[in-house]
């Protein structure tokens, strides 16, 4: 049974299984982009904000006429609701993200170690700094290791439009780390 | 260090996990009854007040100048604390 067809059966008949059967089925996924637009290190908030979005559809099932699939609706209400969460939550202080990145620097020599959290801060201020679209892409494909078309399926665009925003997303992060010289 | 290779690096940071329950838990939230609204009776009163503050405040500049605060504040909170944290920020270090 398709997800279409299973929202059609629940807002008939309202039987809790089916609508539990959705959440299974589409929560990895939503999650996944959740947490890419809000960021490492906010695993709490991620699961929040994915629950509130399946509630948040919950309540306009009704209003899911079909015309596109339901994943698609879904990840549009989900990349909704995550962009508004993030944008008053958060104050985009990379500091969070350069504590987690000097947590796995490695067990280097200490002059070492020094230089990768450098690199680290310098590489979590420069994600942050990216435009939310190239910031979520670069997360999903970067750090959640999300496929090509599955990245393209959450956001909403054709596969070549993510290779684009990840090219141009590297070519913003290659210049700042050529600013702060930490090119090879 | 090109920026493919930084990039591979965030490869390493530990991903969400959904906890075993969320299904489930999520499946009986939206059974659950939705909260209670504002009673009506509260509603006017609090439209009654807020119309007795507008008429308080308006006729001069100052209470303007409250009301276009108060509400640049509920639009965009973020965004005022940001500025007045950075504003805040050199007197709070001395």
């Amino acid at each position: 049974m398709t997800d279409e067809e299973l929202v059609a059966r629940y807002v008939a008949a309202r039987d809790p299984a089916d609508f539990r059967a959705l959440v299974e089925r589409n929560a990895p996924l939503v999650l996944r982009l959740v947490a890419s637009i809000l960021g490492p290190f906010r695993d709490a908030d991620a699961e929040e904000t994915a629950q509130d979005v399946f509630l948040r559809a919950h309540g306009k099932l009704g209003q899911f006429r079909g015309d596109s699939k339901f994943a698609t609706w879904l990840y549009r209400l989900a990349y909704n609701v995550a962009a508004n969460r993030a944008r008053l939550a958060r104050f985009r202080l990379p500091h969070v993200a350069v504590e987690a990145l000097r947590a796995v620097a490695g067990d280097e020599s200490p002059h070492e170690d020094a230089v990768a959290s450098e690199r680290a801060a310098v590489v979590a201020a420069a994600v942050e700094s990216l435009p939310d679209l190239y910031r979520t892409t670069i997360y999903l494909h970067y750090w959640l290791e999300t496929p090509i078309e599955e990245i393209a399926s959450l956001i909403g665009a054709p596969p070549n439009t993510v290779k684009s925003y990840l090219f141009r997303a590297r070519q913003r992060i290659a210049r700042i780390l050529a600013e702060k010289g930490l090119t090879s | 260090m090109n920026a493919d290779r930084a990039l591979r690096s965030l490869a390493q940071l530990p991903r969400p996990r959904l906890s075993a329950f969320f299904a489930a838990a999520t499946a009986a939230r939206a059974q659950s009854p939705a909260p209670r609204r504002m009673p009506a009776v509260l509603t006017m009163y609090w439209l009654a007040v807020a119309v007795a503050a507008g008429l308080l405040v308006t006729p001069s500049w100052s209470g303007v100048a409250l009301v276009i605060a108060a509400i640049t504040v509920i639009a965009f909170p973020a965004a005022v604390l940001r500025a007045a944290l950075r504003l805040l920020h050199p007197l709070l270090a001395r």
